[in-house]
């Protein structure tokens, strides 16, 4: 069974920055991918929010270093680049003991003070988190984790996908509206440092930015 | 499928109030905290009282035990609090608790070590001018350690070597453990009560090793006992002589009916939040009247959490997240339906090619050893069914994954 959506390399970064849960597991489809998320994942989070650094780190490190940013008042988010690039033992050991840290790891990501926003991002590779889910060795952790199938590719919501494609495409008519801009010369703009409309807030960029992402590849032709 | 209808609470129910602003989207995902489910005010009791039934089973005898049985998520631990409060509000018993799960290498543990662990963890909390650590030097020399925080810790960190010690000394160390809960009751005038949570988690080789291989501890244990265990374990074909062990004092915690669950969904302040959050969205954005979009939404994500508690908060948690991150004020169908997805999404990476086969049989077809295994991951959930022996359906969350196939 393939996973039920495919994630663009952005909502990974913007995960770290406004995710659902403290940890999440981005899993990729090959280590050479995964590397390259670990490598957009630095430039993208502090794109997101300027307050936030990222941090590469290794397995090994993962719960001391989450112990420790606990006690530090500035918003983080880790990397753990190689969580699942482990020999089968090492692998279970591993996620088992992270399982048994899971209250640990999620006291030193909500530690006060608020606004403090602290992340950590398990990149995998599909194969052997494949494996760590099915053996069920972290069963716990991973109830407490938002797993994310990553393509470098930018993928489309579903068309056919009525309880939600028609509601972001909603959403990007309103802005249009709004703004006398389509979604792509938004898009085109955004990314290319174009300047975008003087009345546009923060927010709508934000808001477009995100409705924009979710229906890429997928805006009808106007 | 039976369906909420919104209507003046019952007198008896209580919940903080409506919650009006701009952060009503932050105050329904800090409502849905885990961890919190535990607080008096939330607590739905169950029809019939759980912790009424543990606590009749447990008068008898000093070698009263009962054991909890229930998947993940389903409130044992919440029942256990319960149960833990009142006991401590009446004092029949001196409540020695411990969430075995959390930090404890279960793979290697055994019965020796939870005991030693738990009146080592009770007698820490003493001051320690006051902890019996000359009567107890043998177990703490054995260890290698002064006191019996370092020996907590001890097992946390360095559970291979705990247990090997442990292997080499198992009827002193237990005689010294047990020791330690008559201290303990000596100094608190009060028979001992054990409450041990967590080993639901343990896996079914685990299981087996603890309540079959090992079950005649269970026989020696030094004073009252409430054990959890997993629901899976009810199919294992040593199950009677376990049940035989706990007098047949075995609680089964199934999940929610729709009615109790959104019981708790008032309670924790989710429905009536939520009412807030869509009234005054569409009051701001159209002008509107509040329709009765909320209670769709609601019903969904109770429909959803598969009468289970901790997924009931998640779910919204997440869906109120995903607004939030939509910048939209109002929380809407398509976050729900995103929410429902992401939860789903660990699903499908934990369940093999076979499982699917199994979920789409009826549950008289399939096999206990599948059942136990797609209990364990939630795939399937066991439901309160006064009439019948049980009911067991698919989670919710995997019924587009297995309508579509994809």
């Amino acid at each position: 069974m393939k996973p039920s959506q495919t994630y663009w390399f952005d909502d990974v970064a913007q995960g770290a920055v406004r995710g659902e849960t403290p940890i999440l597991c981005a899993v990729c489809s090959d280590p050479f991918k995964a590397g390259e998320l670990c490598n957009w994942l630095e430039t993208a989070v502090p794109a997101f929010d300027d307050e936030m650094t990222v941090e590469r780190i290794s397995s090994d490190q993962l719960v001391q270093r989450v112990e420790r940013a606990g006690t530090e008042a500035r918003s983080v988010t880790l990397v753990v680049e190689d969580s699942t690039q482990a020999d089968d033992k090492t692998l279970e050991e591993r996620w088992h003991h992270w399982n048994l840290s899971r209250d640990a790891l999620r006291a030193g990501l909500l530690a006060p003070p608020e606004g403090t926003k602290r992340t950590v991002v398990l990149i995998a590779t599909e194969g052997p988190f494949r494996q760590v889910a099915r053996r069920n060795y972290a069963g716990d952790l991973l109830s407490l984790t938002t797993v994310m199938t990553v393509d470098d590719t930018p993928p489309a919501i579903d068309p056919d996908d009525k309880s939600l494609y028609e509601a972001y495409l909603s959403a990007a008519r309103e802005l249009e509206t709004k703004y006398p801009l389509s979604t792509q010369e938004f898009v085109h703009r955004l990314y290319d440092r174009e300047p975008l409309p003087d009345a546009m807030p923060k927010e709508d960029i934000a808001r477009w930015r995100d409705v924009a992402q979710r229906l890429r590849g997928s805006l009808p032709h106007v | 499928m039976c369906r909420l209808i919104f209507r003046k609470p019952p007198s008896c129910l209580q919940y903080a109030g409506p919650m009006n602003g701009p952060s009503d989207l932050q105050k329904l995902i800090a409502a849905c905290e885990l961890g919190t489910a535990a607080t008096p005010s939330f607590y739905v009791p169950r029809q019939p009282s759980v912790t009424s039934q543990i606590e009749i089973a447990l008068q008898p005898s000093q070698s009263s035990r009962v054991l909890l049985m229930g998947q993940n998520g389903v409130g044992k631990s919440t029942e256990l609090h319960t149960l833990t409060t009142q006991i401590q509000l009446s004092r029949p018993y001196l409540v020695i608790a411990a969430s075995l799960d959390v930090g404890l290498d279960l793979r290697l543990f055994g019965w020796h070590e939870m005991l030693i662990y738990s009146a080592c963890q009770f007698v820490s909390t003493i001051p320690p001018g006051r902890q019996p650590v000359s009567q107890f030097n043998k177990l703490l020399h054995k260890f290698g350690v002064s006191s019996f925080q370092v020996l907590l810790d001890k097992m946390r960190h360095e559970p291979a070597a705990v247990h090997a010690q442990v292997s080499e000394s198992r009827a002193m160390l237990w005689d010294q453990a047990c020791g330690l809960i008559r201290f303990l009751e000596g100094i608190h005038r009060n028979p001992a009560l054990l409450i041990w949570d967590g080993l639901e988690k343990l896996s079914r080789s685990e299981t087996q090793k603890l309540f079959e291989e090992e079950g005649r501890y269970l026989d020696e244990l030094p004073c009252r006992a409430v054990i959890t265990a997993p629901m899976r374990m009810s199919f294992e074909p040593y199950f009677t002589e376990v049940a035989d062990r706990f007098l047949g004092n075995v609680v089964r915690l199934r999940a929610m009916s729709h009615e109790r669950i959104a019981q708790i969904a008032f309670l924790r302040g989710l429905t009536p939040n939520l009412l807030h959050i869509i009234a005054d969205g569409l009051a701001h954005a159209n002008n509107a009247q509040p329709p009765r979009h909320y209670e769709t939404l609601m019903n969904r994500l109770i429909d959803a959490s598969a009468g289970l508690p901790r997924q009931l908060l998640q779910l919204t948690a997440a869906a109120a997240k995903q607004a939030l991150n939509m910048r939209e004020g109002l929380l809407l169908p398509e976050h729900v339906t995103l929410a429902i997805r992401r939860a789903s999404e660990t699903l499908r990476y934990q369940l093999e090619p076979g499982d699917f086969l199994e979920l789409r049989k009826p549950d008289s077809k399939r096999s206990n050893e599948a059942r136990a295994r797609l209990l364990d991951l939630r795939a399937l959930v066991e439901y309160e069914e006064p009439e019948a022996r049980f009911r067991v359906e698919v989670n919710p969350l995997l019924t587009e994954m297995l309508a579509t196939g994809r």
